[in-house]
């Protein structure tokens, strides 16, 4: 139904319809942010590349063809330039602002949040030493809970590739959390994206 | 799935996934100011459509009238001359005058053809120093054909000395 509907304001939105485009934008907005902020993890990210992503697909939806979900194809189009910015920018692991200032839980202790915190940079750091595309289909996959097959049509790569990604990138960030953790100077210099 | 990769997958899907928490959802306010970015960028856009096309359009017009002025400015085709005519442009006098004894003096052989008498009248003038410079090249090696002498001709050694 979604699907059907979100052609339907495409349709209408290249016939020059400025109402449905303004639809177009509403139906999608959520998701797609919510995409960009679980690849970024930061807002004012997530922001440009939502409307990066609009300006490349107003730009050709003239040329658009209904096939498949429209919203995979606004999810392939935000993913790729977040790749496009993995590739082009210094990768930075510092922990975003929504993990660090999580309020503490009524269970927690001091102590328990600090080593959650610790915890959660480790990983973030492993991850962000990963390529970009494996760590794309991390991050869609447990993250997004993209099957292999949606991250395959997204990456534009055959789904078994998506699960060499997933076996080689769950080791790698597990060995190299474990090390981080074991070393706080590591994980400070993880964290501030300089080199081991 | 082993229990190492159950561990792992929780491991990373509770900082990835549930660690993110409301993170993933957008404020009001923010969603708003968003949609509003994204929608006024798109008006933005069209209404700068026309101004590109127009000056897209100047420059294809400019660049068409430049290429329209260099083909009706630019010059005919020169005539091309075969190297027949350029030869008889520059050897046509000579031959006259060969023809009419002004180079030799000699009055013109019955049967011989003017070229005859112009190849005669520069020969005549090369003559000499052509004949002087053989001579020239010929002096030096008449210069080193020593006929060896003292200990080396008698024990019928030669002396071989090369030219410099």
């Amino acid at each position: 139904m979604a699907q059907a509907l979100a052609w339907d304001i495409v349709r209408r939105a290249t016939r020059g319809d400025a109402s449905a485009r303004r639809e177009l934008v509403q139906a999608t907005l959520d998701d797609l942010w919510r995409l960009a902020m679980r690849l970024t993890r930061r807002e004012d990210d997530a922001d440009e590349v939502v409307q990066e992503t609009y300006a490349r697909v107003f730009g050709a939806i003239d040329r658009l063809q209904p096939t498949g979900r429209f919203e995979g194809y606004l999810a392939r189009i935000a993913t790729n330039l977040v790749l496009e910015r993995w590739r082009r920018d210094r990768p930075t692991a510092q922990l975003p602002e929504s993990l660090t200032s999580a309020a503490l839980e009524p269970w927690q202790t001091v102590a328990d949040a600090e080593d959650d915190r610790r915890r959660l940079a480790a990983v973030w750091a492993a991850i962000h030493e990963l390529e970009p595309q494996p760590r794309a289909a991390v991050l869609l996959f447990y993250a997004q809970n993209e099957s292999c097959d949606a991250i395959g049509r997204i990456l534009d790569a055959p789904s078994g590739t998506v699960k060499t990604w997933l076996h080689r990138s769950r080791n790698q960030v597990r060995e190299r959390a474990e090390a981080l953790l074991r070393s706080e100077p590591a994980l400070d210099r993880a964290q501030t994206g300089e080199t081991r | 799935m082993t229990a190492e990769r159950q561990a792992t997958d929780e491991d990373l899907r509770e900082p990835l996934f549930d660690g993110l928490g409301d993170g993933a959802a957008m404020d009001p306010a923010r969603r708003a100011a968003l949609l509003e970015r994204v929608v006024s960028a798109r008006a933005a856009a069209m209404r700068r459509r026309p101004r590109i096309l127009y000056l897209s359009g100047g420059v294809l017009a400019a660049a068409a009238a430049a290429v329209l002025a260099v083909l009706v400015l630019w010059p005919e085709d020169r005539v091309s001359i075969p190297p027949t005519e350029i030869f008889a442009y520059l050897l046509g006098p000579l031959t006259e005058m060969a023809a009419a004894g002004a180079i030799t003096g000699a009055p013109p052989q019955e049967n011989g053809l003017p070229t005859d008498a112009v190849v005669e009248a520069f020969w005549s003038d090369l003559e000499g120093p052509v004949a002087i410079g053989m001579d020239a090249l010929e002096a030096p090696r008449a210069l080193v054909s020593v006929e060896p002498t003292g200990p080396e001709a008698s024990a019928n050694h030669p002396v071989v000395r090369k030219e410099k």
